[in-house]
């Protein structure tokens, strides 16, 4: 079904601070209003059946301009669902800075995505190589994002400041990613492939956004790691080593996944029982999709409300007939469907007052 | 076939469908033919039995004299590379009206086959006996313009695509049912990988150009 934008209602007061988090169910973006009319956008999703960029059409719903209230357009990683229409985004978004990973502007990375490119139909890099050449075009900058580095610092109208802080990805993760990104650059004679991120998630830049009297922390996909220099761990490390405000809401690290669920995480970076945002990711074996019914729950612990953008699409394929039904069955061949429908939460927080949920579309309360 | 494409095989990838022809081909020239006479043989990319001599087609390049295609081919010193590329990129817009304009041919006395359902997939994942892969189907019913995952057995993939079977890599999944003579129906999949295009090396040096030029143009902070 599709979303009802025209349901948004009306943009935040000058001093509110918003923290909307959408996500169909496979992708996710969030939209950041950190306030007199200024906004930030983390990823970019596709409304399911429609070209436009989710975080785009929210805005308009709410009579924003992109062109003008964006100051930041910061692509936590390179991954399907984070990168749909990323492109498209950076280029409305017209004088917002464009901050990724560091690995995202290594020539190691650049070469890659140019090889790729090549051929009319590989949507694995045509969304970030959009967004670079929408940069590049437009003589914007384009900013590393290491951990510790502030991408955005802004005077706030009630006399504060808030900043938006890199927590990684770490030199560890930085190296192992261009060596990933190495091994798959192509050579001549090779056929033409499609470009698919292996494990791009330990890469990903987990962000911290500090107003005044609160904090939210963005947790990307990074996951867990055994070693002390990768994913929650430095993550952690450098969250302590900058003795950084300790965040009430969360956007729950790579889908709500167990792989991605650090103590480290929970006990230093957030507040007790804060409020958790999950968008789902809709892939792969239906049964391990996160969030599972455990990951839920393991969550639910953990905070005081757990909102989710949209149920699991349907494990059901479409109607088909029988011959092409029994041919895959006889081949063993399992198909999975990935229709879905797009979902929305939306936190405000006025001045001196907590936050105030609102859900839209396929979100749910978990 | 095998023993005329002993020495490249490389081939076009097209949808011949789109072109009239009643199967899904794929085409192949070999260095031989190519550099001498033109010849391009019909392949079947849903079964691996059909020839060009069961359709009674040849198709030739029309738009360069041979004597001119081989002068070109010797200036390349038979680099397979190069050779590939203008395998691809000198046929003929009226090649293609071939197909279309052919007179009927008789049908073939052995084995028919009809697609019932098409995806075009690229490869996610590679498992043990499995590959994880993202189909958007092409053709079918409850199958055109849908896009899903699949687990497809490696035993389903033919012994000579194996080794292309690599992440990102490109094929194409099909539903057929075959007749025979006696008129028995048969049901089969068939996932045929993609060979070409290939990368060229030249366009692989365009794209670093292109790379230095927005990475020297870049405002990086």
């Amino acid at each position: 079904m599709p979303f009802e934008w025209s349901k948004v209602g009306a943009p935040p007061a000058q001093d509110e601070l918003e923290i909307s988090v959408m996500g169909p169910g496979f992708g996710e973006s969030v939209v950041c209003h950190f306030g007199a009319n200024e906004w930030f956008i983390v990823d970019s999703c596709i409304e399911p059946g429609q070209a436009r960029p989710a975080p785009l059409s929210y805005l308009e719903a709410l009579g924003v301009d992109p062109a003008t209230a964006v100051k930041i357009v910061l692509a936590t990683h390179w991954d399907q669902d984070h990168v749909r229409g990323l492109g498209d985004v950076v280029q409305a978004c017209k004088i917002a800075d464009f901050c990724c990973a560091k690995a995202f502007v290594n020539e190691e990375f650049q070469f890659y995505m140019d090889e790729m490119s090549i051929g009319t139909r590989n949507r694995g890099v045509k969304d970030i190589q959009h967004a670079f050449d929408a940069v590049w075009d437009s003589g914007r900058t384009c900013r590393q994002a290491v951990p510790g580095k502030v991408l955005l610092r802004r005077p706030t109208i009630t006399g504060g400041c808030v900043e938006l802080l890199a927590l990684s990805p770490s030199d560890k993760e930085f190296d192992l990613f261009l060596q990933e990104i190495a091994s798959q650059r192509p050579g001549a004679l090779q056929p033409l492939r499609q470009a698919v991120a292996r494990s791009p998630n330990l890469a990903s830049v987990v962000s911290l956004l500090v107003l005044d009297d609160c904090a939210v922390l963005l947790g990307a996909d990074m996951e867990r790691r055994p070693e002390a220099d990768r994913g929650w761990n430095s993550v952690v490390r450098e969250g302590k080593n900058l003795f950084l405000k300790r965040a009430g809401v969360v956007k729950v690290p790579h889908h709500g996944s167990e792989n991605a669920h650090d103590d480290g995480m929970w006990n230093e970076l957030l507040e007790p029982a804060p409020v958790g945002v999950i968008a789902p990711f809709g892939k792969g074996p239906v049964t391990g999709r996160p969030p599972t019914v455990s990951d839920i729950a393991r969550i639910r612990a953990k905070t005081c409300k757990l909102y989710v953008t949209a149920p699991h699409a349907t494990a059901k394929p479409p109607a088909r007939s029988p011959a092409v039904t029994r041919g895959l069955r006889d081949s063993n061949i399992k198909t999975r469907s990935l229709a879905r429908s797009l979902g929305l939460v939306r936190l405000r927080k006025p001045r001196s007052a907590g936050w105030a949920a609102e859900i839209f579309g396929a979100a749910y309360i978990a | 076939m095998n023993s005329v494409a002993k020495y490249i095989v490389p081939e076009i990838s097209i949808d011949a469908r789109e072109y009239g022809i009643s199967d899904a081909f794929s085409l192949v020239a070999t260095k031989a033919q190519a550099a001498t006479a033109g010849t391009m043989y019909v392949q079947s990319s849903t079964t691996d039995s059909a020839v060009p001599s069961a359709y009674g087609t040849q198709f030739r390049f029309r738009d360069r004299p041979p004597n001119i295609r081989a002068a070109a081919l010797d200036a390349q010193g038979g680099n397979l590379d190069l050779e590939t590329i203008d395998a691809v990129s000198n046929v003929s817009p009226d090649f293609f009206l071939l197909g279309r304009t052919a007179p009927p041919v008789q049908q073939p006395r052995g084995n028919t086959s009809a697609v019932v359902a098409e995806w075009e997939g690229f490869v996610t994942r590679i498992d043990e006996e499995a590959i994880e892969a993202r189909l958007v189907g092409l053709t079918g019913e409850g199958v055109a313009g849908e896009v899903e995952e699949a687990t497809i057995p490696k035993s389903e993939i033919r012994d000579a695509d194996q080794q292309l079977v690599a992440v990102g890599g490109l094929f194409r999944l099909c539903i057929s049912y075959e007749k025979t003579p006696a008129g028995e129906r048969r049901k089969y999949s068939s996932v045929v990988f993609r060979r070409l295009p290939a990368y060229r090396q030249r366009d692989l040096d365009a794209a670093h150009e292109r790379t230095r030029a927005r990475l020297n143009a870049l405002r990086v902070e």
